[in-house]
């Protein structure tokens, strides 16, 4: 039987941050009842047992189910590298930060800098995500490398950043200066990006099926249909991410740069956007 | 490699993916890419959505990812995945359709093509899955292992004992690679239904006496037994 965590009452505003990432299969499988509410939290300064703020069923640490908004918990399903996690509600900053591997379902709206650092497994968020998603560990010259991020509303600024490789897709919109220094990978967008999306971009494919306005260091090299990117929808819709039907019609015009990076990526929108 | 380098990416429209997931695998991309002399792209399909996509559908075995190379050609890109699943199979199951004329020949083997791509576990490896030019075993020249197939060709009637009916212009081969001898039993019994009709005259098949491997589909007990 699953793991089911019910938050008791939500912290009233806290001041100081909550490092839930102790929420994750790698922490929790294996042990029992008793032992995950001794799994501590910590709240500022100060380690909480995980039962004081949950009320803890079940005992398959292997997949766990998390109800209540969690929206001031930071790091949920941090370093994950199996296993299933859902979360049913909002979730804070750094969800799946240094994610591995598994599955993390967050069943409401992400904070900042979901997906932060990721190499591996697939983050699905059924609301709207933070700025900074999929954003490289400070200081790290990568973001994202490897996984997958599915989105099911819209993200905000700087999503991308760095990324190296993996795939995002977001089905509303996103934010300015998307896939900033891109090294390689794919960011499909169903929805439109804002301004500077893919500056210094290297290599990898950001697709705006709602149109975005490529900086000028991108060129304009014509309308085509591309038979790779069905490839990647049927995989969307496959792990049920529904893809809009104009995405597979589209003749799709390519923008090649950016030629002030490695000039060897490139931005889709759909013919007849800008 | 060379045959999807040669048959599949010359063909205009096509892509090509694996669709036996093995332990066993072969570079076939990664080969091929080559051809785009640096202008080639890779693109990864990474392993947390791999195992959701039909193609790697297998229950056993962990999924992996799957990475594909975008090779710039004339009409856009060909796409073609780095590395193809392998395994013993039965390759070379064939039969000849010999019509009136080219045109009506030429529509019952497309007929055939048809009927045997709803078949699961085979492919017809030649491009549009029908041949002109088929072989048997054997040559005057000592360095050819296989040669034309002069008794089915029109023009060597009178030279060579011919195999084709006074009034045949001709024949087209349809050749048949499956995953087991059962599949390829059952894409011949659809592909002989569907290419017979108006206009031809005969369907036959190849048996190179023996030479050209172990099993043997004889095509009037197929016929009978898949009609039971």
């Amino acid at each position: 039987m699953p793991m089911h965590l019910s938050l008791k009452q939500p912290p009233a505003s806290p001041t100081v941050p909550i490092d839930a990432s102790s929420l994750c299969p790698d922490r929790l499988a294996g042990l029992g009842r008793m032992e995950v509410e001794r799994v501590p939290i910590v709240i500022g300064r100060l380690d909480v047992a995980l039962g004081e703020l949950f009320h803890v069923s079940g005992d398959d640490g292997e997949a766990i189910e998390v109800e209540g908004d969690l929206s001031s918990f930071a790091r949920i399903g941090a370093s994950m590298s199996r296993g299933r996690l859902v979360v049913r509600g909002a979730v804070g900053p750094r969800a799946a930060a240094g994610m591995r591997g598994g599955t993390f379902l967050v069943d409401g709206p992400a904070g900042d800098h979901a997906g932060e650092g990721m190499t591996g497994g697939l983050l699905r968020i059924r609301g709207d995500a933070g700025d900074h998603l999929a954003a490289p560990v400070p200081g790290a010259p990568r973001g994202m490398n490897r996984g997958a991020i599915l989105i099911d509303g819209s993200a905000g600024l700087m999503a991308a950043a760095r990324m190296r490789r993996g795939l995002i897709a977001v089905a509303g919109d996103l934010g300015e200066a998307a896939a900033c220094g891109m090294q390689a990978g794919s960011l499909f967008v169903f929805g439109s990006i804002g301004r500077g999306a893919g500056a210094l971009l290297r290599r990898g494919t950001i697709l705006a099926l709602g149109g975005t306005a490529p900086l000028p260091t991108f060129l304009p090299a014509g309308p085509l249909r591309f038979p790779f990117l069905e490839v990647f929808f049927d995989a969307l819709e496959s792990a049920g991410f529904p893809v809009p039907a104009p995405a597979r019609r589209a003749l799709y015009r390519r923008h090649v740069g950016d030629v002030s990076g490695g000039g060897a990526g490139e931005i889709f929108v759909p013919a007849g956007t800008s | 490699m060379r045959r999807v380098g040669q048959c599949v990416m010359t063909a205009a429209s096509t892509a090509c993916f694996d669709d036996l997931p093995s332990e066993e695998t072969v570079r076939v991309g990664s080969l091929l890419r080559f051809f785009g002399d640096g202008h080639q792209v890779s693109k990864v399909l990474d392993a947390a959505l791999a195992g959701a996509a039909p193609a790697a559908l297998d229950d056993t075995a962990p999924p992996r990812e799957r990475r594909f190379w975008r090779i710039p050609v004339m009409d856009g890109e060909f796409v073609v995945e780095d590395r193809f699943g392998v395994r013993k199979a039965v390759a070379g199951g064939n039969f000849l359709i010999l019509g009136r004329d080219p045109e009506v020949t030429l529509a019952a083997a497309e007929r055939a093509v048809q009927a045997i791509g709803k078949v699961p576990g085979v492919i017809l490896p030649f491009p549009g899955g029908i041949v002109r030019s088929g072989s048997r075993v054997g040559s005057k020249y000592k360095k050819l292992i296989a040669s034309t197939n002069s008794p089915y060709c029109p023009t060597l009637r009178r030279l060579v004992k011919t195999a084709l009916p006074d009034d045949a212009a001709g024949a087209l081969e349809i050749v048949i690679d499956g995953l087991s001898l059962e599949d390829v039993r059952r894409a011949t019994a659809a592909g002989v239904r569907a290419a017979c009709g108006d206009g031809i005259l005969r369907v036959s098949a190849g048996n190179y006496g023996g030479k050209l491997g172990k099993h043997l589909i004889h095509l009037r007990p197929l016929l009978e037994e898949s009609a039971g």
